[in-house]
């Protein structure tokens, strides 16, 4: 089973920091991915820029809208994520746990409902083939799909399938063109748990981890050229209409790993 | 080198070297501000070979400078032991402004790019091609220097950690991009016409930094009508800047009452000129009817003679394409000239829900009763001057509520 580890942490307090401590807290993060990684366990993961570089965008009435922000008025913000491929939901908080800002701040673990992955040699028809990147597609960003998940429960089976086959369209369409990376569709937010570790200690509390009108449905992560390609896919996803789509530069941590 | 050419350098060439070095830079704002600043230091310092024309001469040093940086940068990226060394290897050469190509329309779409918060597109907008100090735009927005200088240095980082590109948008996104590249300027125009806070009435340094950057617009992109119709509308306002506010620059005089020989007439001919010219380019923008009501009032020889049923009906053709609370209030008031007080205040009621909390509300409102000499208008007015930032308006609106 996969669980999508979601890392909340104080940009605010990370800004205090001074150069030693954060080339320590980068150093630790790079120790914990490789033993994770060589565990096996690992799946899509990344740092994240700050949510300053972040940019919302939102389709109503056919009409684009795109915007600075969203300004996070909760006390910790997304600053990466992990992946993992887990048999019991223990092993996903116990992971939460290790990571560096678990302490000080909170692993959001929230189960994941469908991995959309790329196709692997000979997979199933229904799945397209993976495109070349295109070579000017050098920047990766995360697409977060936000919605107020109460909206599912106002339309019909038949709408939501609607929807949902409008999800796989646009996942084989990125995927043809080279930009697709990784996805997810995730679980309720009510399923998920905040995990908090204090000198070796963890604690587990139930979901959802904060009270916002609209919660994280899934994601994207794709390449692409520059902010306004990413703004261009974002565009194209069906929350942009009825929610908003995030759309977070990822960080570039090859120094580190 | 004299004050005079570096004030004037600072003025007509900044914009247009920072925008050709931003490009050299691949799009790293920071990276091409950073070798400008040493240049111009460097060149304070030692002054400009005489022959050089200063423009030209920053140009050469400062892409001298980048091009050092950018070899640096890639040298500590490959973890090299040896740095590269702060002396240049070559001799500094000038850089014509004809030898390189205009890139001040890359930086103005990207300045106002809407993945910026607005506030920092226009912060962006006069200090790159505007020519402001750090210190001057944060006098602009009364905030402090040191806010002002985070505001920029964070728009910057975005435009880094984002990636936003540092390109003329697509003839697909063009016209929505360039309306945004519109309101930034008429954003700053209105901040220097009416401020929003302080003593001062109107900022001329702003009034002129939006017609400064309009004009560039309108040269940038010739054959577009709407760069043309906002400059149009700045100039058919600004042509009243000397009757607007009494020598002290403290006192508002209203419409009704400024002397009309006050006005600028080269800026209304100009106005007026303009707007035909992008009448002749496509339909009437709401850039455009806004001009052509205030061309009406250009126009006119008093108050009293001005053609108030042209304004509305402009108006309504406003409201047309741009149905909004500010539209409607001025709509209302132009009824009001039109069809009596009383039609003017029921029309102006419908958007008592959207601005019951401005003054400019209140204040229309307080006018229109006081015409109809009816008590409330001093409850009115009272309301008005609660909600009024600006010390003169409020001061107006005072002597208004007395007389």
């Amino acid at each position: 089973m996969e669980y999508m580890l979601l890392i909340q942490a104080s940009e605010r307090r990370f800004a205090t920091l001074g150069q030693k401590e954060m080339g320590a807290n980068m150093e630790a993060y790079g120790t914990f991915t490789k033993e994770l990684f060589q565990s096996g366990r690992a799946g899509d993961c990344a740092a994240l820029e700050p949510t300053k570089s972040a940019t919302t965008v939102r389709v109503r009435n056919d009409q684009r809208s795109v915007s600075d922000g969203p300004y996070a008025e909760t006390r910790e913000q997304l600053g990466g994520y992990y992946v993992v491929n887990v048999e019991t939901p223990d092993e996903a908080y116990a992971i939460a746990a290790k990571i560096p800002d678990a302490t000080g701040g909170a692993i959001e673990v929230r189960p994941v409902k469908n991995m959309v992955t790329p196709e692997q040699g000979s997979a199933a028809k229904s799945q397209a083939a993976v495109g070349k990147k295109p070579a000017d597609a050098t920047k990766e960003y995360l697409l977060l799909i936000c919605e107020d998940e109460a909206n599912w429960a106002k339309i019909t089976p038949a709408e939501a399938g609607k929807i949902m086959g409008e999800y796989k369209a646009f996942s084989d369409e990125i995927k043809t063109s080279g930009h697709f990376v990784a996805g997810a569709q995730l679980g309720p937010a009510a399923a998920g748990k905040a995990v908090r570790a204090k000198n070796g200690d963890r604690t587990v509390t139930d979901g959802p981890y904060a009270e916002t009108r609209e919660q994280l449905g899934g994601y994207y992560r794709v390449w692409a050229r520059d902010l306004d390609e990413a703004i261009a896919l974002a565009a194209r996803i069906p929350a942009a209409r009825t929610g908003c789509v995030e759309v977070r530069p990822v960080m570039d941590t090859s120094a580190y790993v | 080198m004299d004050t005079t050419s570096f004030a004037s350098f600072m003025r007509e060439d900044r914009g247009r070297v920072l925008s050709a070095l931003i490009a050299r830079a691949g799009g790293d704002f920071q990276m091409a501000e950073d070798a400008l600043s040493t240049a111009l230091e460097q060149v304070l310092r030692e002054g400009a070979p005489p022959q050089a024309s200063l423009g030209a001469w920053v140009h050469g040093v400062a892409k001298h400078r980048l091009v050092d940086a950018q070899r640096r940068a890639r040298m500590m990226d490959r973890h090299h032991a040896a740095l590269a060394s702060s002396e240049p290897d070559e001799a500094y050469e000038p850089v014509e402004a004809e030898a390189v190509g205009d890139e001040r329309l890359r930086l103005l779409f990207t300045c106002c790019h809407p993945a910026l918060a607005r506030e920092a597109q226009v912060a962006l907008a006069l200090r790159t091609l505007g020519g402001l100090s750090t210190e001057e735009v944060a006098r602009a927005f009364v905030v402090s220097g040191p806010t002002m200088a985070a505001r920029l240095g964070r728009a910057k980082e975005k435009i880094r950690a984002a990636k936003i590109p540092y390109v003329v948008p697509e003839p697909s996104d063009l016209p929505e991009r360039l309306d945004a590249v519109l309101q930034v300027i008429y954003l700053i125009f209105n901040e220097g016409y009416a401020c929003t806070r302080g003593e001062m009435l109107q900022r001329r340094d702003l009034c002129a930094e939006a017609r400064r950057l309009g004009e560039l617009t309108v040269a940038l992109l010739p054959d577009s009508p709407d760069p043309k119709a906002l400059l149009a509308l700045m100039l058919l306002i600004d042509a009243r800047r000397d009757a607007r506010s009494d020598e002290s620059g403290r006192e508002l005089i209203a419409l009704e009452q400024q002397e009309r020989d006050r006005w600028n007439h080269d800026d209304i001919r100009a106005g007026d000129a303009l707007l035909r010219e992008a009448l002749e380019l496509g339909p009437p923008s709401t850039w455009a009817i806004e001009a052509a009501i205030q061309a009406v009032h250009g126009h006119a020889k008093s108050y009293a003679e001005t053609d108030f049923s042209q304004i509305a009906a402009l108006y309504a053709s406003l409201l047309e394409r741009c149905d909004t609370p500010v539209v409607r209030l001025n709509a209302a008031v132009a009824q009001g000239r039109v069809r009596g007080a009383e039609v003017g205040l029921d029309a102006l009621s419908d958007v008592e829900g959207d601005l019951g909390q401005t003054h400019m509300y209140w204040a229309a409102r307080a006018e229109l009763l006081r015409q109809l000499g009816r008590p409330e208008a001093k409850a009115a007015y009272a309301r008005a001057i609660e909600l009024a930032g600006n010390d003169a308006e409020r001061r107006f609106l005072e002597r208004r509520a007395e007389g």
